[in-house]
């Protein structure tokens, strides 16, 4: 790390090889679109290597990092903000149509199709809540995140982290009982 | 659903290590969600593209920020843009000019705005407030403005 803050680029190459996958995959549920999330994983990596002098360190490389992503997120999706992201930057490249989507009626018989229709729900589902709390969400299931460490990633009081983590799910499930057609 | 203290509570036992569907149904549901979102996006986690593809992406971003910067540098602003390579007394008669173009339309306006400002104005008392009639006499239209004060 003091390698490539001292401005050792093969250093800093390795911390990126370490880190763009988790980079690449939490931009792409956030943004849910690879293409984006490839762009937008690169010009993180420019901007870290360019604030590098100033990272004090306080913070893991991670957080740092993933604020420098998310922040870069957020701007482009309030310079092009409509419905969301999917719509943003998918409209019309193959959209995936998504079955039981709005419905209540019973699924497919089969429980493998059942399972998949059930995840491709719950995606959609996640598609629809507002990015800070898709965001946030992603942040505690899949980045498997503590409060503290979504606290420090995302600048936010613990009390707003957990707040607002209720909120987000509060919001998920409401969005998907109906769908489901089960209570959670 | 529940209410939100008691919702809050739930959630967070259900972020405890350790926490099961086998816990309150309060928790269970936040489990429940976990397990639901955990598998939905491990079902679309996405193969990030070739690290080498990425890193020279990044590289040539880095070096187009650089030779941006150095045009930015280079490329002269302000005055300087103006002038270019010449030196600023090249400017001497640009400013001559515009003084003599200021000085010629003030001289040649002078005298010729003698508006005259003037109006007549009466004003009476009726019961039912105070009458004002005015006239400008520099309307030629020749229209009179009466105003009905309402005191009341």
């Amino acid at each position: 790390m003091l390698a490539a803050k001292n401005g050792d680029r093969a250093a800093f190459k390795t911390l990126v090889e370490r880190y763009y996958g988790r980079i690449h995959r939490m931009l792409t549920a956030v943004t849910r679109s690879e293409d984006v999330a490839l762009d937008l994983t690169q010009e993180t990596f420019v901007r870290a290597i360019e604030a590098l002098p100033d990272f004090n360190m306080t913070s893991s490389f991670y957080t740092w990092i993933y604020r420098i992503a998310r922040n870069l997120a957020f701007d482009r999706f309030r310079r092009k903000k409509t419905a969301g992201w999917q719509k943003e930057y998918d409209d019309g490249i193959d959209l995936k149509v998504v079955p039981g989507v709005g419905q209540t009626v019973p699924l497919e018989p089969s429980r493998a199709v059942a399972a998949q229709q059930s995840l491709d729900v719950v995606r959609a589902a996640l598609d629809e809540l507002r990015p800070e709390y898709r965001e946030i969400i992603l942040l505690r299931e899949v980045e498997d995140m503590s409060y503290e460490e979504i606290s420090e990633t995302l600048g936010l009081k613990m009390g707003t982290v957990m707040s607002r983590l209720f909120q987000a799910r509060m919001r998920l499930r409401e969005i998907l009982e109906p769908r489901l057609g089960r209570r959670l | 659903m529940f209410g939100k203290k008691r919702g809050m509570q739930a959630m967070l036992a259900a972020d405890r290590p350790g926490a099961s569907r086998d816990a309150t149904p309060e928790v269970a549901a936040f489990v429940a969600l976990r397990e639901q979102v955990r598998a939905a996006e491990a079902a679309a986690a996405p193969t990030p593209p070739p690290f080498e593809l990425m890193w020279t992406g990044v590289e040539a971003r880095l070096a187009a920020n650089a030779r941006e910067r150095v045009e930015t540098v280079a490329k002269p602003t302000g005055w300087r843009a103006l002038l270019g390579h010449r030196p600023v007394w090249v400017l001497a008669p640009v400013g001559a000019l515009v003084m003599a173009v200021v000085l010629g339309y003030f001289v040649s306006t002078a005298g010729s705005g003698d508006v005259d400002n003037r109006c007549y104005v009466d004003s009476y008392d009726a019961a039912s407030g105070t009458i004002l009639v005015e006239q400008d006499l520099d309307d030629r239209s020749g229209v009179t403005v009466i105003w009905h004060l309402d005191e009341g």
